[in-house]
């Protein structure tokens, strides 16, 4: 690493950190008047709530997040792949319909299977 | 390092910093304006410094200071306050730091030193924006669940399912657009579309990848949570998701972090598929070679393209009243000398140029801001495809969405990576 | 017609004497006998009364000359198809006991029992959920039995938690939450409303969500309940004009027509022709104007924003043009009984024109952006289908339950005021989802236009109020100088239109359905009772089984596409 990158990227960085925590800061400005209405959690103006929000979410969410985290790990291995094509040929070209097809055939499996289907 | 290197290094990280910034102002008010222009309506006219509204920009300020001097409430019910507030500073960090990768102007040479024009020279790329905008995702979610509010633990979810299934359709339109350009180094992805496609296209990203450039704006719309994809907000449904809680500067940091990400990404479809800051048919080389006669017709067509804007401003800016000292021809009056005395400042430092500073150094400075200026028009072009959308398009449902992702989306940009891969293969 | 219902009727029961009251049919039946008459009612296929209109009780504390009982319960019924009206009237001896209830034959009876209940204390047997729903749970009393005082006020102090309700409803539904908890997961239950960005008025819908699908739906109604009968009671006839004015606010004129006319209708009153055309004229506008409103806020909880604009600017200027009409922009009330305020303004016809061609502008430009728009069709299409027969179990009127595929309009089927001679139609949907109802809403807007452009063509010249001492204020040059024009000016003012002692129900095609007022006069010129049949009460009580299974999003949009007006909603 250059000294050119570590000084722009501490800057950059710094900066990008630095502007919000003033923003935030800025709160100080801002009247202060308590109430109880402000500390209760708003739910279209229903206080006496069942349930509160910190439950266990539905399983449909994290099916989706584990869909994601097989299809995002062969996506990164394209990267590498994409970049050097050229030098690949024909022969990674194959390597990689064979990978795509396999990744659409896990897709359409989990499609069939309804993982989608939320109504 | 001399003190040239220290100052370039300097500017740029300035530039990387604060041109998102100013442009939040900027996106705020083409929202509005915007917005008022599809739908028959004024929009935003009545704030005013001294009588000056500046179209509508003003607004803006109000809201600013107003948002500044507004009581911050952090609810008693949150049991995490570090993370309720970590939670729109990550928003709008990620957003920001997405910036640094993109370049906005050719690589400077000054001497024997080249500048590469980034806010921060990585080589990284594409990379570093996938990493980072994959994190933005941690602030909606966090701001979600350390609400304690169903309605934010809602959007956060949303928000969160909705993110990750378009990352992927996005990454793997990405593939096949690396496979084109052969790097991730996005200044390099930026110099390979100055090209000239069979000696008179230019060789931009949409041109290459016209299915791929459909795929990734879809999905950009998507991670940057915009109307149509604007589910984890829905303001009709779940109030206001994520930000529910939020009051004051924090909520104006998820507002602003909105914009930043808004401008952000436009500027990556730009440097990816727009040519980045390339002016068509006019690559680095021929501008600096031929800088004069650049300059020559630069100062030619300023004080024409002035004379119409302020015939735009008169004609739009006119009063309905007859009175003495009218508030709006005295507005008119100020912006229209304002506008001039701009022209005749930029005309007599052409003049200069012309005259003492011709060639060398300060031919390359010009091409950098003309490249920077034709960068930034087309952010803006681009950021008015987002407000233009906004305001024309309804909201998806939630399944609608997903189901789009996965069954449309991906299979596309599949058989795009496919498609790409053999004309490239049988080619080379 | 109505010589037919009495004759089926008298042929299955034989020892009941129907009477006719205006349209309707009146039958008496003992509380012992109502089951076996109603389900008839209802089944028997030559009868058919698959429409319950409404349910209302009657308390006949202070009613002078009353023998008998102190409540009798009534139930209005329809015939869609022969356009029948039947009222069924049961007198109650104990309130406590009340009853048997008729909710398992009609969905509707479920909401309107327990109105009847909330309002006056009448139980019904083996109603499923018989508890207060105007009223707030913590209320005491009921509040229309004639010894309730009017100016007592009670506070509600912290709202109902209804998680009973909703579990009730998941049971009923089979859903078994244990299910959920092997895979280690919750129900979520979710608060839309009161105070909600789509909720347009204060309505609590309570739901259980998985993920994000609704699986069972509970509503609270009643957070705009200001107690339009109890206060009509003390109101003289005219008086009450103006509070019709808010139960529909977004077509207002046409509450205080379908007022003007049930107490005309049973005064006899025929009003004179300029007045009626006006009426429909200005009902008609009325009409347009409230399916602006409701389409605007329909696409706008879809997010489309432009579309609200381009609808809602013409309402604006609609308005204006309105109170240039009638001299109010949002309430009116423009109409007398006997006739009409006053006359319009000279030159009023161009300037309608005019606004009626920008509101096929905005309806137009508006249509542009919705009629090929994919995203709006995946949203709207398929989604909350009402069934023609849940449609009419759940008593919807109006562009609901045409959007079923029913053509019921009252201004074909019962016409009055010249409907009959005008040349229009009655969209219909085909499947009764969210699309269906958006665009019959959009035909009708086209529909109504049609109307005022013949009306306006036919209107006569002529004097806009009747001619009839009974109710026309003397004009005056007689209440100035002659004692018997001061006096009838004096009776009328102070004691109100007198209108002769009975029952009678009469009803009227608003833009949400079928709005009806069910009076009980005693002679003197305050009504003895008044009820209101709100024909969004009831599309609300049906709200619950179109949502369910469907998400979040679309119990939005299906809230703002059935209409619900809040202060017709809880009166």
């Amino acid at each position: 690493m250059s000294a050119e990158l570590v000084l722009s990227g501490a800057v950059f960085i710094g900066l990008a950190l630095a502007i919000p925590t003033i923003m935030v800061l800025t709160a100080v400005f801002g009247p202060r008047s308590g109430g109880e209405a402000k500390n209760a959690p708003y739910e279209s103006g229903i206080t006496q709530v069942v349930g509160m929000a910190d439950q266990k979410f539905s399983v449909k969410f994290y099916l989706l997040a584990i869909l994601f985290l097989i299809f995002d790990i062969e996506a990164v291995f394209m990267y590498p792949w994409a970049v050097s094509l050229r030098e690949l040929g024909v022969f990674g070209f194959i390597e990689m319909v064979v990978f795509i097809l396999l990744l659409l055939t896990g897709l359409i499996y989990i499609l069939k299977k309804g993982v989608l289907n939320w109504r | 390092m001399s003190a040239l290197d220290i100052l370039i290094i300097l500017l740029r990280v300035a530039f990387g910093a604060f041109v998102p910034l100013s442009f939040v102002a900027v996106l705020v008010w083409m929202e509005r304006r915007g917005a008022a222009f599809f739908q028959d309506r004024a929009g935003p006219n009545r704030c005013n410094v001294y009588g000056i509204r500046a179209g509508g920009l003003i607004q803006n300020l109000a809201d600013g200071i107003k948002l500044i001097f507004k009581e911050d409430i952090v609810p008693g019910h949150i049991q995490h306050k570090l993370y309720f507030i970590l939670a729109p500073m990550l928003v709008f960090i990620t957003a920001l730091l997405c910036f640094a990768v993109i370049p906005f102007a050719d690589v400077l040479v000054l001497g024997d030193r080249e500048y590469v024009m980034q806010a921060v020279p990585m080589d990284v790329g594409i990379l570093w924006f996938l990493a980072v905008v994959g994190f933005g995702v941690y602030g909606i979610i966090l701001a979600g669940w350390s609400s304690h509010n169903k309605y934010g633990v809602l959007g956060g979810l949303r928000a969160a399912a909705q993110v990750i299934s378009y990352e992927i359709p996005m990454g793997l339109s990405l593939v096949s657009l690396l496979a084109v350009y052969g790097t991730v180094d996005l200044s390099a992805i930026a110099q390979y579309q100055g090209q000239l496609l069979f000696g008179f296209i230019p060789a931009w990203g949409f041109v290459l990848q016209p299915l791929g450039v459909i795929i990734f704006i879809v999905a950009a719309f998507a991670e940057t949570n915009r109307t149509p994809f604007d589910l984890a907000e829905g303001e009709s449904e779940i109030v206001a998701g994520y930000h529910v809680e939020y009051s004051s500067m924090k909520f104006a940091l998820f507002f602003m972090g909105e914009y930043v990400a808004m401008f952000v990404s436009s500027a990556l479809i730009v440097t990816l598929y727009f040519g980045s800051y390339q002016i068509p048919w006019l690559s680095t080389e021929t501008l600096v070679a031929h800088a004069r006669p650049v300059v020559i017709l630069l100062m030619i067509g300023l004080p024409v393209i002035a004379y119409f804007f302020a015939g735009w401003i008169k004609k739009n800016n006119r009063t309905h009243y007859y009175r003495a000292d009218d508030p709006r021809s005295r507005e008119t009056a100020i912006y229209v000398s304002l506008l001039w005395s701009l022209v005749v400042v930029l005309e007599v430092i052409l003049l200069i140029y012309l005259i003492f500073a011709a060639g060398g150094a300060a031919d390359r400075i010009l091409v950098l801001l003309l490249q920077i200026g034709s960068f930034l028009i087309k952010t803006f072009l681009m950021c008015f495809v987002y407000v233009w959308v906004r305001w024309t398009l309804p909201r998806f449902r939630y399944d609608q969405l997903q189901k789009i992702g996965w069954e449309k989306m991906l299979p596309l940009a599949l058989l795009n990576i496919f498609i790409t891969g053999a004309i490239i293969v049988s080619f080379s | 017609m109505t010589d037919t219902v009495s004759e089926k009727l008298r042929a299955l029961f034989p020892d009941i004497e129907p009477q006719k009251v205006l349209d309707a049919t009146v039958i008496d039946v003992e509380p012992e006998r109502l089951m076996v008459v109603m389900e008839r009612l209802k089944t028997y296929p030559d009868l058919d009364f698959s429409l319950l209109l409404d349910i209302t009780a009657v308390d006949y504390l202070t009613y002078p000359g009353q023998q008998g009982g102190r409540f009798r319960v009534v139930y209005t019924l329809r015939n869609w198809k022969r356009n029948w009206l039947l009222q069924v009237r049961t007198p109650v001896a104990d309130p406590e006991l009340g009853l048997p209830t008729v909710s398992g034959l009609w969905g509707a009876a479920d909401w309107a029992e327990r109105e009847v209940y909330d309002q006056y204390g009448i139980r019904f047997q083996g109603h499923p959920d018989l508890r207060r729903i105007l009223n707030h749970w913590q209320f005491e009393g009921h509040p229309l039995r004639k010894d309730y005082d009017i100016y007592k006020g009670q506070v509600c102090y912290e709202p109902d938690r209804l998680e009973k309700e909703i579990r009730a409803r998941l049971a009923a539904k089979g859903i078994d939450q244990s299910t959920m908890s092997d895979i280690n997961t919750e129900m979520m239950f979710l608060n839309l409303g009161p105070s909600h960005p789509a909720t347009h008025g204060a309505i609590r819908i309570f739901t259980a969500l998985d993920g994000e699908t609704i699986m069972a739906n509970v509503n609270e109604i009643g957070y705009l309940h200001r107690g339009f009968e109890k206060t009509a009671e003390n109101r003289t006839y005219n008086q009450i004009i103006p509070l019709t004015d808010r139960l529909n606010y977004c077509s207002a004129l046409m509450n205080n027509i379908a007022y003007v006319k049930a107490v005309e209708s049973w005064l006899g009153i025929e009003i004179t022709d300029r007045a009626m055309f006006m009426r429909v004229i200005l009902g008609e506008f009325f009409r347009v104007q409230d399916h602006l409103v409701c389409l605007a806020a329909n696409l706008v909880d879809m997010g489309g924003l432009t579309n609200y604009w381009y609808l809602y600017n013409e309402k604006e200027a609609s308005y204006d043009f309105i109170s240039r009409l009638t001299g109010a922009r949002l309430t009116s009330s423009f109409t007398r009984i006997g006739g009409m305020y006053r006359d319009f303004y000279e030159g009023w016809e161009a300037d309608l024109e005019r606004q009626l061609q920008a509101i096929e502008k905005g309806v137009n430009d508006s249509l542009k952006l919705v009629l090929q728009n994919r995203i709006v069709h995946d949203r709207t299409q398929g989604t909350c289908v009402l069934s023609p027969e849940k449609a009419l179990s759940y008593g919807y009127t109006g562009p609901n339950l045409r959007s079923t595929g029913i053509a019921f309009d009252l201004r074909k089927d019962n016409p009055y005021y010249h409907y009959d001679s005008f040349d229009f139609d009655i969209p219909i949907g085909s499947r009764g989802d969210i699309y269906d109802r958006i665009m019959v809403r959009f035909e009708e807007i086209f529909e109504s236009i049609k109307i005022i452009r013949q009306a306006v063509k036919r209107i006569p010249a002529g004097p806009v109020f009747v001619d009839d001492h009974r109710v026309a204020l003397p004009p005056k040059e007689q209440v100035y100088h002659k004692i018997e024009g001061l006096a009838n000016h004096f009776k009328l003012i102070f004691e109100g239109v007198k209108t002769p002692a009975g029952e009678w129900y009469d009803s009227y095609e608003a833009a949400n359905g079928e709005l009806g007022f069910h009076f009980v006069s005693d002679g003197s010129g305050t009504p003895y009772k008044l009820k209101v049949r709100p024909p969004c009460f009831y599309a609300m009580s049906g709200f619950h089984e179109m949502i369910e299974g469907e998400m979040i999003a679309d119990a939005i949009i299906n809230l703002g596409s059935i209409n619900i007006i809040g202060g017709e909603l809880d009166r």
